[in-house]
């Protein structure tokens, strides 16, 4: 969001685009084989980063990007309160590693009979307890209270973890490498140690040392089984240890979504030889599904945090995903056309780049299931690659509605508006393919396969003399929604209302509602348009959506547009799994 | 791109374009470890979007017909392998095929094409399993 108006960044973003076959082959080569491919007796940091993310089934698509950014866990066991044991009844975390983020929803029976309940939440440097998940956030009822003191032991509890500890060494060696980025990149061969991480051998077990992202003076200590997983993560700071031990790595998912993600199905928390948690896994979704855990006012008012901000991490960047066209490479540097009223002329058609990864039949992992064949893995990694799902950018809804948006995500092949052959909307349907400036009005053409898939030929006919919405028009619902146009010096700006409330946002369950507010902004600049867009929803939404804006790039002057595809789905009863699209 | 490959199925794994793929994850619907052959005649063939699909009607072992939908890639993805109501390969109604495919996972007579053996004998993979396709 940092780049949310700044033109030289995208350009370049689009000019690194350009170069993305290049790229691609840095790692492995489009159309090459896969990155990287550790020798047999390779001993060196590369080689057991790489082994650690691949053997635990972390990096998805044909050029194995490490794609895991959230993850549901439920878990039983015991857990000590007051350094009593209690015994678990419900143990819920939900992990967001970008922000990163934790929330772990306890419920335990303590030796006495009661029950104890409790939220933790760490958000970057906040911790708070919530008497229900997301209270105070948007007039969720509950209370909060703020744990400044509980920060740094949340941090290392969720960085130790058995996905997040790889993540934190990667971390260590470069933090400001593209997100996603697959774990050989930017490695060196043959060195054992490269930037905060480091390699050392107890025979013929990895160690890896690390620091805790956002912990001052936290050092990881991770010791790795013959597969390549922790087996240990020891975490030494301010004078105390923690002991992490795992066992048990299988894929613990839902069998109606196995995807051949590992995690440990025995967790145990010491400190300081203590028992803290003695945890025994019972369900993982590791399928990128929605976690999110806004900072309460009243949390941000108590807590300064003791460490500044991580510097962002780029997106890497934007490609053609299955279906779209190529992104012309060209520079913007072109002077820009206009009309007889001076506007800048919009007309032609616009190519712009859409899902980030590339897809492909990607070689079986060695942890993988019995069965695995490249096809196979190339349809299982679908759910990690829209870049919705991935984020880091993505819609802030109320508290009420996260584990709907959960629970559509989890059948979207049911549930996607785009099953039963609707139009995928604004903004799901992304930038017009084709404009057509007319002194009055600009037509706008779509294409297929929008969103990485699904989607139809579609127009819009937008009139750009400003004015208000006239209250009649905006009675009748639209996939679209009711657009008036205006101009704001060169900026094009799109204000639509009156939506259906049946489309979705974008892959990942993003459901609207019908007061759903949307504002389009197309700035053209030489060869290319800034197109940017906000949605606003107050009733759904806890903050207007500024989605990561996109770079149209001029594709010729205008090509005469298909119409729309006759559309029918055959298999929508028969959805029978929650691997999904 | 017009692919004739004989008795190469069990090397070739899934499907044609990755434009097909996007629209909803195989996975979800059919058993891609698994492998079934349908002949029978064919009673409706549908270019259509997402995913193209041909009713094909099956003799079972008592002499009842059953109908089997089968999909496939979208109407593009097809017409750039040739299959059309018009092309190389075209298809229509009453054309007796045999069609390998992944079955569906409920059981139902349903599934996702992997090749066709057309009436004229000519066998055409529709699942090549490069992505590159």
């Amino acid at each position: 969001m940092a780049f949310r108006t700044i033109w030289t960044s995208l350009a370049l973003a689009v000019v690194v685009a350009a170069g993305a076959p290049t790229m691609a082959s840095a790692q492995g080569g489009r159309g090459g084989g896969p990155p990287y491919t550790p020798a047999a007796s390779a001993k060196d940091l590369r080689a057991v980063l790489f082994n650690w993310t691949s053997y635990m089934g972390m990096l998805r698509g044909l050029d194995e990007h490490e794609l895991i950014t959230t993850l549901e866990y439920q878990g039983n066991g015991t857990m000590q309160v007051d350094g009593q044991p209690c015994t678990i009844k419900k143990y819920r975390v939900s992990i967001n590693y970008q922000l990163p983020g934790q929330r772990t929803q306890i419920t335990c029976a303590r030796a006495g009979g009661q029950t104890y309940t409790n939220v933790e939440v760490v958000n970057g440097q906040y911790a708070w307890n919530e008497s229900v998940p997301g209270a105070e956030i948007a007039g969720t009822k509950g209370t909060v209270t703020p744990m400044a003191a509980a920060v740094q032991e949340r941090l290392i509890r969720l960085w130790a973890s058995p996905q997040g500890a790889p993540k934190a060494a990667l971390w260590g060696v470069n933090p400001t490498i593209e997100w996603g980025a697959n774990p050989s990149v930017g490695i060196k061969d043959g060195t054992t140690t490269q930037g905060q991480t480091s390699l050392t051998w107890e025979g013929n077990k990895p160690v890896l040392t690390f620091p805790i992202p956002g912990v001052p003076g936290a050092t990881a200590t991770a010791t790795l089984d013959a597969k390549y997983m922790a087996e240990r993560v020891v975490v030494k700071h301010a004078g105390g240890t923690t002991e992490f031990a795992y066992s048990g790595y299988k894929d613990w998912n839902n069998k109606l979504n196995l995807i051949d993600t590992m995690y440990a199905g025995k967790i145990t928390e010491r400190r300081n030889n203590a028992a803290v948690r003695d945890l025994t896994t019972v369900e993982t979704e590791t399928g990128s599904v929605y976690v999110v855990m806004p900072v309460p006012a009243s949390v941000k008012k108590a807590i300064t945090p003791i460490v500044p901000a991580p510097p962002e991490r780029p997106m890497p960047a934007q490609a053609p995903g299955p279906g779209e066209p190529q992104i012309p490479a060209q520079a913007a540097a072109a002077v820009t056309p206009r009309r007889a009223d001076g506007k800048p002329d919009l007309s032609g058609n616009w190519i712009s780049g859409g899902m980030n990864w590339r897809y492909g039949n990607r070689r079986c992992g060695p942890t993988q299931a019995e069965g695995c064949t490249p096809a196979i893995n190339q349809t299982a990694d679908f759910e990690f690659e829209a870049p919705s799902r991935f984020g880091p950018n993505r819609p802030l809804y109320k508290p009420q509605h996260w584990d709907k948006v959960i629970a559509l995500d989890m059948w979207t092949n049911k549930e996607d508006p785009v099953m039963t052959c609707q139009p995928l909307g604004i903004p799901r349907q992304g930038p017009p393919r084709r404009i057509i400036h007319l002194d009055n009005e600009v037509i706008f053409f779509y294409g297929q396969y929008a969103d990485g898939g699904g989607g139809n030929n579609e127009y819009r006919d937008i009139p750009t003399k400003g004015g208000k919405h006239d209250p009649q028009q905006a009675v009748e619902s639209r996939y679209n929604g009711y657009t008036i146009g205006r101009w704001e010096g060169d900026t094009l700006v799109l204000d639509s209302i009156s939506f259906v409330d049946t489309t979705w946002l974008a892959r990942g369950g993003f459901i609207h509602s019908s007061d759903m507010h949307v504002i389009e902004k197309l700035t053209r600049k030489g060869n290319e348009i800034l197109y940017e867009v906000t949605v606003e929803d107050p009733e759904m939404l806890v903050e207007p959506w500024v989605m990561t804006p996109k770079v149209l790039r001029y594709g010729g002057a205008g090509q005469v547009q298909p119409e729309r595809n006759h559309c029918e789905v055959y298999e929508l009863n028969d959805i029978a799994t929650q691997i999904r699209h | 791109m017009i692919r004739r490959i004989f008795g190469c199925v069990v090397l070739c794994g899934l499907v044609a374009s990755a434009s097909l793929q996007a629209h909803h994850s195989l996975a979800g619907v059919y058993d891609l470890k698994k492998e079934v052959e349908v002949k029978g005649t064919l009673t409706r063939v549908a270019f259509t979007n997402p995913h193209g699909a041909m009713h094909i009607t099956v003799k079972g072992a008592d002499g009842t017909p059953v109908e089997w939908i089968l999909t496939t890639g979208s109407a593009s993805t097809l017409a750039g392998l040739g299959f059309g109501n018009n092309g190389p390969n075209q298809l229509k109604s009453g054309d007796e095929v045999a069609i390998k495919i992944f079955p569906a996972i409920s059981g139902k007579p349903l599934g996702f094409i992997r090749s066709i053996v057309l009436a004229n004998k000519k066998e055409v993979q529709i699942s090549t399993g490069s992505s590159r396709d």
